[in-house]
């Protein structure tokens, strides 16, 4: 495994107009990362990858390799045991504002509609002041956005689990943190939702050109979204191998079927997974 | 517009997908308002139809009148008796009963969430609850009568203790199961503890407050009329043991059936409170037609 870690980051996305201008400080280091889960189970062994400023970085991984295990270690919200993690130059805290996790499981709160929902984050994160106007413009943009106009006011339990998957994309956009981090946000979807969200996520990072990481055991995700693939080994989970995805930009996902080079990379990447099952 | 939209037809027309939760809406209260009256229609002949029987089987000496009166009795006895006894009586139940429900809903719910927020507290002094908890009532209720003496005081004393370990528990178990998925997405947001706390776990816990405190209205009521029924001057209970000792049985089951009316309307309004407060959000009673 061959990983150009280090000072000389490549800067190799220059958005025109992008709400975060992508630069080196907000990037992710990880480097020789172990984690021991108490009860002694070593959930992570020896993880070092680099995901450049507005890189768009996808993990993949067999089901228990640690792949959570690592992003909840990057958000801070699992304690950082041997190697070194650093976020934007700083070392992992929860709840960092330049942050902005996004979960397998919609995490809604169901007394609040869609419009309250969608408003959440920001609002916890502007500790208690009045939210400016442009941030309700921008938040029913964003639902516009995932398709849920007409649903502002509609809760959670009224709606069907991929309408709630998409207010809480909406949530995680709407906070203008740099860094994402998606821990398999559309693992529970049906293929087409999936597909509609993909596209939809694909959108969104285009415009504002965000770092991502994003975990997915799902190999068509993976490279539809990916400008690298990291492929994960069985537990311990390491870094096994770095599959930069070279497909021009922006992609249609409904098109990739009918590109070789799609045919190709997933026939690669099983390769290596396959490698790591056990069946 | 995007790809992302599902049902094309819904998405590009922003009036009609407007209209559709509203018309979602209007559409089940209409529903649910014809269900209640076909619901309240079907409990009403049922009723009928039990004392018509009843009825019958007094008229034709099937059932001795003496022991089991008969529906007519009954009506009689609450017409004449309802302004002399049953009203001043049920006022008197009813005013303390909720005494006893505001001090338990206040003094359970602040007492659900100190726990909470103080957990070594709550380890060291949970045998004390359940065994005070555990307590029979009824064997309470003397030591209550020789302390506050026989009036208001000592049936609040006893509703009270039963209402308030109610609304205490259902407080504590509503803050304490809140969803980890939700505690997660707080930690990652970084809220405040205080955030946290007014954000997340407190609105969490109002549906199971709310649980708590219509199982508190019942128990106080019945807290109330057990008092009353060991000793008392005036209510319900006390009414009860009266007409039971002189065997008017067309008295005790009128005033049962008093009782009886008391504790629907009492769940009823309360059901009605909680709809009112929750909302849209949570599945209630009332919302599904009962």
């Amino acid at each position: 495994m061959k990983l150009d870690a280090g000072a000389t980051v490549p800067h190799t996305t220059a958005a025109a107009g992008a709400v975060w201008a992508p630069s080196a400080q907000t990037g992710i280091w990880v480097e020789n990362l172990s984690h021991r889960f108490v009860g002694g189970l070593l959930a992570v062994k020896d993880a070092k990858f680099a995901v450049t400023a507005g890189e768009f970085v996808v993990i993949v991984g067999p089901s228990g390799c640690g792949k959570t295990t690592i992003l909840n270690i990057i958000a801070g919200l699992e304690a950082q045991q041997i190697g070194s993690v650093s976020v934007a130059g700083k070392a992992p805290k929860a709840g960092r504002f330049d942050i902005a996790y996004m979960f397998a499981q919609d995490a809604l709160l169901p007394w609040r509609t869609v419009m309250g929902n969608v408003l959440f984050g920001v609002e916890v994160r502007s500790e208690g002041g009045q939210l400016p106007k442009h941030v309700y413009e921008e938040a029913r943009e964003l639902i516009a956005m995932v398709g849920l106009s007409g649903f502002e006011n509609a809760y959670p339990r009224q709606l069907s689990h991929g309408m709630r998957q998409r207010t809480a994309l909406a949530r995680t956009f709407l906070m203008p943190s740099p860094v994402l981090l998606m821990d398999e946000p559309f693992g529970a979807l049906d293929a087409h939702t999936k597909l509609m969200l993909e596209q939809g996520l694909l959108r969104l990072w285009e415009r504002d050109k965000r770092t991502v990481l994003f975990i997915t055991h799902d190999l068509a995700e993976a490279i539809a979204l990916a400008d690298k693939i990291l492929v994960c080994t069985a537990r311990p989970g390491s870094i096994k191998c770095e599959i930069p995805i070279e497909m021009e930009r922006p992609r249609n996902i409904g098109a990739l079927q009918n590109d070789a080079r799609y045919h190709d990379y997933h026939r690669r990447i099983w390769t290596e997974l396959a490698a790591e099952m056990v069946v | 517009m995007s790809a992302m939209e599902t049902g094309s037809d819904r998405a590009s027309h922003p009036q009609l997908s407007k209209s559709i939760p509203g018309e979602q809406a209007r559409a089940r209260r209409i529903g649910a308002f014809l269900n209640a009256c076909r619901l309240n229609i079907n409990r009403f002949l049922i009723l009928a139809g039990f004392a018509a029987v009843w009825w019958a089987a007094v008229e034709f000496k099937w059932l001795d009148r003496f022991f089991f009166s008969s529906p007519v009795d009954i009506a009689r006895f609450l017409r004449e008796q309802f302004v002399n006894e049953i009203l001043p009586n049920s006022l008197e139940t009813l005013l303390a009963m909720l005494i006893a429900f505001a001090l338990s809903g206040v003094a359970g719910v602040a007492a659900g969430l100190v726990l909470f927020e103080l957990p070594r507290v709550k380890r060291t002094i949970d045998p004390i609850l359940t065994a005070l908890n555990s307590m029979p009532r009824i064997a309470l209720a003397p030591i209550f009568i020789l302390w506050f003496g026989i009036g208001l005081a000592s049936k609040v004393a006893l509703a009270f203790s039963l209402g308030f370990f109610i609304v205490l528990i259902s407080t504590y178990g509503g803050i304490r199961n809140v969803d980890p998925t939700l505690i997660r997405l707080s930690r990652s947001l970084g809220c405040t503890s205080r955030q946290q706390f007014t954000k997340i776990m407190l609105p969490w816990a109002i549906p199971s407050v709310f649980a708590g405190l219509k199982l508190a209205l019942i128990y106080c009521f019945l807290g109330v009329v057990t008092s009353e029924m060991l000793a008392s001057k005036a209510g319900l209970g006390q009414l009860i043991m009266y007409y039971s000792g002189i065997l008017r049985m067309d008295a005790v089951l009128g005033i049962l059936f008093v009782m009886a009316i008391f504790a629907v309307l009492l769940t009823f309004i309360a059901d009605w409170i909680e709809a009112a407060l929750l909302g849209g959000w949570a599945e209630t009673n009332t919302q599904k037609g009962l």
